[in-house]
């Protein structure tokens, strides 16, 4: 490919991106008013399964930058919108780390995203983060969205699952909602929504249930994005 | 002896005093089949169901406004329920909570941990998170939903709108 096609292909990239980014928020917003007549819903319209999930470059908790692109040879991704504060993050904790300590030498590592504000939660700061993936070991990176990666998605709450499926190089959106059916006690479970989606897809079958809703913490955005 | 005398004068004080202190709710844990039950039972004019729970900051902060929505209208125009989504185990600290605060709107634990299994029955468009309120007019037939933190204002403002 010569230079200039190469840079043609690049500007159309750009506005696509941008196309898409704006396009979302238009329809975000619409949907808000036509639902409510108090102005400001927080109602987020983002992703739904089959669309095609952005990458991203997000600083992790040991500073450096990660984006999906650094897995090459991973077959998708468990994407997981947490944070520190909130009970039901932190009633997952472990839960998110035996997702990761199975699914990610089967190519599927998880990929932990803190997008609240810091500000409105200091239990969320950079520091407080670093704290408590050391305290609990994690083995996944721990990142902090300073780009508004979560609205895209359209992360409603913390946790919040988004199972991806690289396919012909984009990721693809397999599975969207809760890990599994029981916050509380996770001895009490009986439906493993982001386990089975999972497994599902490591053999190359459809993932049977898609999207969940689950109780957890409105996410207060950052105010410098 | 003078000292046991104190001792029982105070005893009697602290003993009178009981009732009015004890005049706080005890609050129950209920499952989605009483909360629809609640809702199908209702006889006040406006029903509104506030979800929340004590950890939740914004969630907290739009209590007043309920309280205030509760203290202001009679209970054949509005009832208020305070639907806590504390865990199940947390009970003990949702009913601390309120006794400290003196919440006087009905509050119930909502003890449902299968989520998915009835958060679209509650309304379709809510997410999950919380805050969120829903309100029921009983004349019209008529619900409106909000996944936001509400302010006394806006609540008012709508609360009016469906009584009239």
């Amino acid at each position: 490919m010569n230079k200039k096609s190469l840079s043609v292909l690049s500007i159309a990239l750009i506005i696509g991106l941008i196309g898409t980014y704006s396009f979302k928020k238009v329809r975000a917003s619409g949907k808000a008013i036509a639902a409510s007549p108090i102005a400001m819903q927080s109602f987020i319209d983002g992703y739904e399964v089959g669309d095609e999930a952005t990458d991203f470059n997000l600083r992790n908790i040991d500073g450096k930058m990660v984006s999906l692109s650094n897995y090459p040879s991973a077959k998708g991704f468990i994407i997981a919108f947490t944070c520190n504060h909130c009970p039901f993050s932190k009633a997952y904790e472990d839960r998110v780390i035996a997702l990761n300590n199975k699914y990610a030498p089967q190519g599927y590592p998880v990929i932990a995203i803190n997008p609240n504000d810091p500000a409105a939660y200091e239990e969320d700061s950079f520091e407080n983060m670093k704290k408590r993936a050391s305290e609990k070991g994690y083995t996944f990176p721990y990142l902090v969205d300073e780009k508004g990666i979560g609205q895209l998605y359209g992360a409603a709450r913390t946790p919040h699952i988004f199972v991806l499926k690289k396919e012909a190089g984009k990721y693809i959106v397999k599975y969207t909602g809760a890990i599994d059916d029981s916050a509380q006690d996770p001895a009490s479970v009986s439906k493993k929504y982001v386990q089975d989606a999972v497994d599902n897809l490591i053999l190359n079958k459809p993932v049977v249930t898609q999207s969940t809703k689950a109780i957890g913490c409105s996410i207060k955005w950052r105010g410098d994005i | 002896m003078k000292s046991l005398s104190k001792y029982l004068i105070l005893c009697i004080v602290v003993c009178l005093a009981e009732p009015i202190s004890a005049e706080a709710q005890t609050v129950s844990s209920i499952n989605f089949q009483e909360l629809e039950s609640i809702i199908s039972k209702n006889e006040s004019e406006v029903l509104v169901l506030n979800f929340w729970a004590t950890w939740c900051k914004p969630c907290v902060e739009e209590l007043p406004a309920f309280e205030t929505i509760s203290q202001n209208y009679s209970l054949i125009d509005v009832q208020v329920y305070l639907i806590s989504m504390d865990f199940a185990k947390e009970l003990n600290r949702v009913q601390q909570y309120i006794e400290k605060k003196e919440i006087k709107s009905k509050v119930v634990l909502l003890d449902e941990p299968d989520y998915d299994s009835w958060i679209n029955k509650v309304d379709s468009s809510w997410t999950g998170a919380i805050p969120a309120t829903v309100l029921i007019s009983k004349k019209e037939n008529k619900k409106e939903f909000y996944e936001q933190k509400m302010d006394i204002k806006g609540l008012q403002a709508r609360i009016e709108n469906l009584l009239n």
